[in-house]
């Protein structure tokens, strides 16, 4: 891929998404959490009078779970065609943005497990670290293969 | 935190009553009802989620889901099964009741229980109008309909030559509708015990001896059931009705 990928902390591992999708950061969400959902789902939000489902992305790459987290971040969004709900996805804390071009794309390494790979578009590799782009039309698009379509 | 007080927000489906085990009772508000979004749509117990006024999010539990999801329905069905009609528990149940003591163009005493009576009325016997088979007065700025017990209870029928008349009106109906009593010999309070070995029609739970005298126990439901059933509420509606 090429373009701008914004970068953030799910359980200490730097992943990714296309800023072109973003539409806010927002710190400390205080999200009501939703008895009897799928655990992919965090719980709901308030944002600017919308009601946004926050996804706990943790739970979705089946990342270990953390007792504990020191801080919290979401990142809201822009809703697509496809899905008109608002959605947002909970991360540790926001990196930067990165500039990707196609050579620092790497393919997806066999040893993560079907569970992150199904959601990982590619693996940006850069000086000291990889970035893990995810592709969000695989959460939270309407096909067949997202997760959406199975919970 | 455990606490010794058990916290039960008493709530009313379709016509059953349903205690929830809360916490705690933070407010009342009222709420505009977003729909949920379509991630939670398997989530059926909530009908919704709202802004409250602090800006935080709140669901909204749908009570017709909650209670299929907690599978009362069986228990709840054959509770009613059991169930007999509520009026006549009450009568039976030997407390002092407060009940209206009246008489219609006969000799016979009526007595109707008070908690059932929304409010009387006083008419003259020339407002009645004939319309059709049936009749109805003007009152008050109401049209009601009225019927009269004699027509449809195994009692003597007399001609009137009463100046005034009296109305019935029952809290169970959805239309205006009176009842006519020719005379109201006012309200007791006392403990009723109906017999219903003697007299048995529809329309009537028994007989009850008050003052020594021997009345009749109209069953007010019964009678407009009889005479105008279209002016009952469904047993829904009466289940809002505390009697």
């Amino acid at each position: 891929m090429k373009g701008k990928v914004l970068s953030f902390y799910v359980c200490g591992t730097l992943c990714g998404v296309d800023i072109n999708r973003v539409k806010e950061i927002i710190r400390n969400p205080d999200y009501t959490p939703v008895m009897g959902s799928s655990p992919e789902i965090a719980g709901l939000i308030n944002h600017r009078g919308e009601v946004v489902t926050l996804f706990e992305l943790a739970q979705i790459l089946k990342f270990p779970r953390q007792e504990f987290r020191r801080s919290m971040s979401g990142i809201i969004l822009k809703s697509v065609a496809d899905s008109p709900d608002q959605a947002g996805i909970l991360i540790d804390k926001p990196g930067d943005v990165i500039e990707v071009t196609a050579d620092m794309c790497r393919p997806l390494p066999s040893t993560l497990g079907t569970a992150q790979t199904q959601f990982i578009s590619e693996v940006v590799e850069l000086e000291n670290k990889t970035v893990l782009v995810l592709d969000l039309g695989k959460i939270l698009g309407n096909g067949q293969h997202s997760l959406l379509y199975k919970i | 935190l455990e606490s010794a007080v058990t916290k039960i927000l008493i709530v009313k489906a379709a016509n059953k009553v349903y205690g929830i085990i809360v916490d705690s009772i933070c407010d009342r508000e009222d709420v505009l009802v977003k729909p949920l979004p379509q991630y939670l749509r398997n989530c059926q117990v909530y009908s919704g989620a709202t802004i409250l006024g602090d800006g935080k999010v709140a669901m909204v539990l749908s009570l017709d889901n909650l209670v299929p999801t907690s599978a009362l329905s069986v228990a709840e069905e054959q509770l009613e099964a059991l169930r007999p009609n509520e009026e006549i528990i009450q009568t039976l149940r030997p407390t002092l009741q407060e009940v209206l003591l009246f008489k219609c163009s006969g000799p016979e005493i009526f007595t109707a229980s008070m908690p059932l009576v929304a409010r009387m009325e006083i008419i003259q016997p020339g407002q009645i109008q004939m319309i059709g088979n049936k009749e109805y007065v003007k009152c008050g700025g109401n049209v009601l309909r009225v019927i009269r017990p004699e027509e449809y209870l195994p009692v003597q029928r007399c001609l009137s030559e009463r100046s005034k008349l009296y109305l019935i009106v029952p809290k169970f109906v959805t239309k205006p509708l009176g009842i006519v009593v020719e005379k109201t010999l006012g309200t007791i309070h006392s403990e009723i015990k109906i017999d219903e070995e003697h007299l048995q029609a529809k329309g009537l739970l028994g007989t009850t001896v008050i003052n020594n005298t021997i009345t009749l126990m109209v069953d007010l439901h019964e009678l407009i059931e009889l005479a105008a059933p279209e002016y009952l509420m469904t047993i829904n509606d009466r289940e809002g009705l505390t009697v």
